[in-house]
């Protein structure tokens, strides 16, 4: 492993080729951005960001920069934890509220960068989205074609009408 | 607008899904044929399966799900009352349900009999139109059905040839099944001795058994509570002991006491004696005490200051046992400010702790001692069983431990405790669920200070964070034992995540109240008299026949308070003291009480055994 570097901010290089200068700690919220760093020491060059265009970018980073005091979560920690609740904090709430194909790709780069507690909000998000909707109100939220003919729907809700909430 | 199903690849859509109901992965199936197929899909079911909160028998998340709705209808797949039909003049003495075993001692006369079943059924083999090839690649015709046989089958007089001298009429039937660690624990009661033994329940292997007589410490027990894993016997009673007045022997005097046994050789580990305690009580009013799968010893007691649960593991101590300590309010704590500072005003009618899986499942009945008027409160709590040891090990090694009161090997926890940084633990904190249903994260002092300590153990909290529930209920007037224990039975289920907590299968029809969804009790018109709700507070619509009986009819007869919901079968006694009946309702098809020891019964008999 490289000596641990002191320097103060990096750049990271969106998939559209935008550089964008962060502060280190920020840019750690990123598990994939801090272990390479870690590994490689001191990085003048910018880093590629392969999967995540520049809007997204900065949108990641400004979730990053808000909670760049919240304690890291142990290494450890799975999922369960996480499960309880789909309380989100009001500023994420906020933070989230974009429009669905923004929404899916904060979730896409989250998972990417490695950056959990954000995932963990986004996937929140859409739980929220999809939480106490019937199925026409779902194909209405995200426009999805209801490609099953009336028979195939009806067997299809005769078969699990034993899982509808009475 | 995109859908996600198109978008997301399956992990990340399995981690939106994990926050929803588990009942979604089969409502949604219609949203379209992509979301049907990822639905569909195994690899979902099983994780959401996997990581709900509760224990569970079921096979796969279909069958739990299934299971709990038919059980919050009330609406089981059979009923049967255990019978022998091939003996006439035998009767039930005794019977048991534990994670799919059904243990029953039938008395035939003089004669007792001890059989356990596994209530699996019976997969069909063979092709589907009943033909089978047998190894000569010839087809065999169907045979009529084939008689099942129990798992244990043994006559108690050749177990205990002992007890043949004596007059079994007034031979006393106790046991235990360990669903968990597949064990039975069973004894035999005389007035001139005491059989126990452990048997396993799918060999039938008899593991050990003991004879006592008067002469021992063990035969001038009262009725103990015995308790196994199938490793260790820890037996928990009260124990006469002779005592001598100016040289001449007078009375009994009765200590309490827990011995532990191995089970391998027979020989006492250890023993305790508790003389200024008194055990707190299970629901149905034996002795809180249980041994886990670890060799972990849980024993709940209660002084006059303050309820405690003794934790201890025998097998891992050379010489002498460490016995730790931790407040009953630390481990039902959701306010760590006020539930441990009033920790001596806590008055615990009710404690069940059992270990299911890797975790311990711990409920309580609790008040205030000093406010007769507060309202009791039901609290569950979920934890990982080796945070136990493990918090409690690692708080009595490394801190200032303090002896207690009757016990040399003793350290009181609690005192450890409080010299502890109570800054919160980086991982995160356990769901508490409060009486108005709402969720939020809160920790006990115990368990802040034992992971501040310790990253082992945050490693455990984190991949099983406790869940803490807890619901109010307005009075004791109610049978306390009905009340909490056929309400967790039936109503803790999983909507919108939250767990809901009502309370309406145990009141009496009569009754002049009904239960809100988050368990307090709401007061009716008279006229209205019992309305009958579901789970989700609303009117119930269907079948509330059964619904409101078996609470006041039937005495239930579970090893699992915890997990009962999620069980599958509920055992029902009736309370009819000179023959009372016993009835099987199973809730899940792939289970069936065997046509030997089980005849199929209808709504109406089962009513009417208990309206007897």
């Amino acid at each position: 492993m490289a000596t641990p570097s002191t320097q103060a901010t990096v750049k990271l290089q969106s998939n559209d080729n935008v550089v964008i200068e962060v502060e280190r700690a920020i840019a750690e919220r990123s598990v994939l951005i801090k272990n390479m760093l870690e590994d490689c020491g001191e990085v003048t060059d910018a880093i590629p960001i392969s999967n995540v265009n520049e809007s997204i970018l900065r949108k990641v980073i400004e979730w990053c920069e808000h909670h760049k005091n919240d304690p890291v979560a142990a290494e450890n920690e799975n999922d369960d934890s996480r499960k309880k609740t789909t309380d989100i904090d009001e500023w994420d709430q906020k933070f989230m509220n974009v429009d669905q194909e923004m929404l899916f790709e904060i979730i896409l780069a989250a998972n990417f960068l490695d950056i959990k507690p954000l995932l963990d909000t986004g996937c929140k998000t859409v739980a929220n989205m999809i939480k106490g909707k019937s199925p026409e109100e779902i194909r209405k939220l995200f426009n999805i074609q209801n490609d099953f003919t009336p028979e195939e729907e009806e067997q299809i809700r005769r078969e699990n009408e034993w899982a509808e909430d009475r | 607008m995109t859908d996600p199903v198109r978008t997301l690849p399956p992990e990340l859509l399995t981690a939106i899904f994990c926050h929803l109901p588990p009942n979604c992965v089969f409502t949604l199936r219609r949203v379209s044929r992509q979301w049907d197929c990822f639905l569909s899909s195994q690899p979902l079911a099983s994780h959401m399966h996997r990581n709900l909160p509760f224990a569970s028998t079921a096979s796969d998340l279909e069958s739990r799900l299934k299971r709990r709705a038919r059980l919050n209808a009330c609406d089981p797949v059979s009923i049967a009352r255990i019978t022998s039909k091939s003996y006439p003049g035998t009767r039930v003495r005794d019977a048991r349900y534990s994670r799919g075993l059904l243990a029953i001692v039938w008395q035939n006369n003089a004669r007792f009999k001890l059989e356990v079943w596994n209530l699996a059924k019976q997969k069909q083999t063979g092709s589907a139109n009943g033909t089978q090839v047998n190894g000569n690649g010839h087809y065999d015709f169907p045979q009529k059905t084939k008689q099942r046989k129990p798992a244990v089958s043994i006559d108690l007089q050749d177990l205990f040839p002992c007890v043949r001298q004596y007059a079994t009429e007034r031979l006393t039937v106790d046991m235990e099944l360990e669903g968990e660690s597949k064990v039975l624990v069973l004894q035999l009661q005389l007035s001139g001795i005491k059989c126990w033994a452990v048997l396993d329940c799918i060999t039938g292997e008899v593991l050990q058994k003991w004879e006592h007589d008067l002469d021992s410490d063990a035969g001038r027990m009262g009725r103990p509570l015995l308790r196994s894993n199938g490793e260790i016997l820890l037996c928990v009673a009260l124990a006469g002991r002779s005592a001598t007045y100016g040289g001449r022997m007078g009375t009994l005097t009765w200590r309490k006491i827990a011995i532990v046994y191995s089970v391998r050789t027979g020989e006492e580990i250890c023993r305790d004696y508790y003389e200024d305690f008194q055990f707190c009580r299970r629901h149905d009013k034996s002795q809180c005490a249980v041994v886990d799968s670890m060799g972990n010893c849980y024993l709940a007691l209660q002084d006059k200051e303050c309820p405690f649960l003794e934790v201890f593991n025998p097998l891992l101590q050379n010489g002498s046992v460490r016995k730790n300590r931790i407040p009953l309010a630390s481990v039902f704590a959701t306010n760590p400010g006020t539930d441990e500072e009033n920790v001596t005003k806590k008055q615990f009618y009710e404690v069940n702790i059992e270990p299911v899986g890797d975790s311990v499942y711990c409920t309580a009945y609790y008040n205030s001692a000093e406010d007769s008027n507060a309202k009791a409160v039901r609290a569950f709590v979920k934890l990982p069983m080796r945070l136990f040891a493990l918090a409690s090990h690692q708080l009595s090694l490394t801190n200032h431990s303090t002896p207690t009161n009757g016990h040399t090997n003793g350290h009181l926890v609690s005192a450890s405790i409080s010299s502890l940084s109570s800054a919160p633990p980086s991982s995160p904190p356990p769901s508490v669920m409060d009486s108005n249903g709402s969720v939020t994260t809160k920790v006990s002092k115990f368990w802040k200070a034992a992971l501040t300590k310790n990253p082992l153990l945050r490693s455990h909290y984190s991949l099983s964070p406790p869940l803490v529930l807890q619901t109010a209920v307005n009075s004791f007037s109610s049978d306390p034992l009905t009340l909490g224990y056929w309400g967790y039975a039936s109503d803790i289920h999983y909507d919108d995540q939250r767990f809901q907590i009502s309370l309406f299968d145990s009141l009496p029809s009569d009754s002049s109240s009904t239960r809100t969804s988050n368990g307090l009790a709401t007061p009716t018109t008279p006229t209205s008299g019992n309305i009958p709700v579901n789970s989700m507070g609303l009117p119930a619509a269907s079948n509330t026949r059964i619904k409101s009986h078996p609470a006041r009819g039937y005495e239930r007869f579970q090893n699992t308070p915890l997990a009962e919901g999620d069980d599958g079968v509920l055992l029902l006694k009736s309370r009819d003291v000179r023959k009372p009946e016993w009835y099987v309702l199973v809730f899940d098809e792939d289970w069936e009480v065997p046509e030997e020891c089980g005849l199929a019964v209808e709504v109406d008999e089962l009513e009417a055994a208990g309206q007897r």
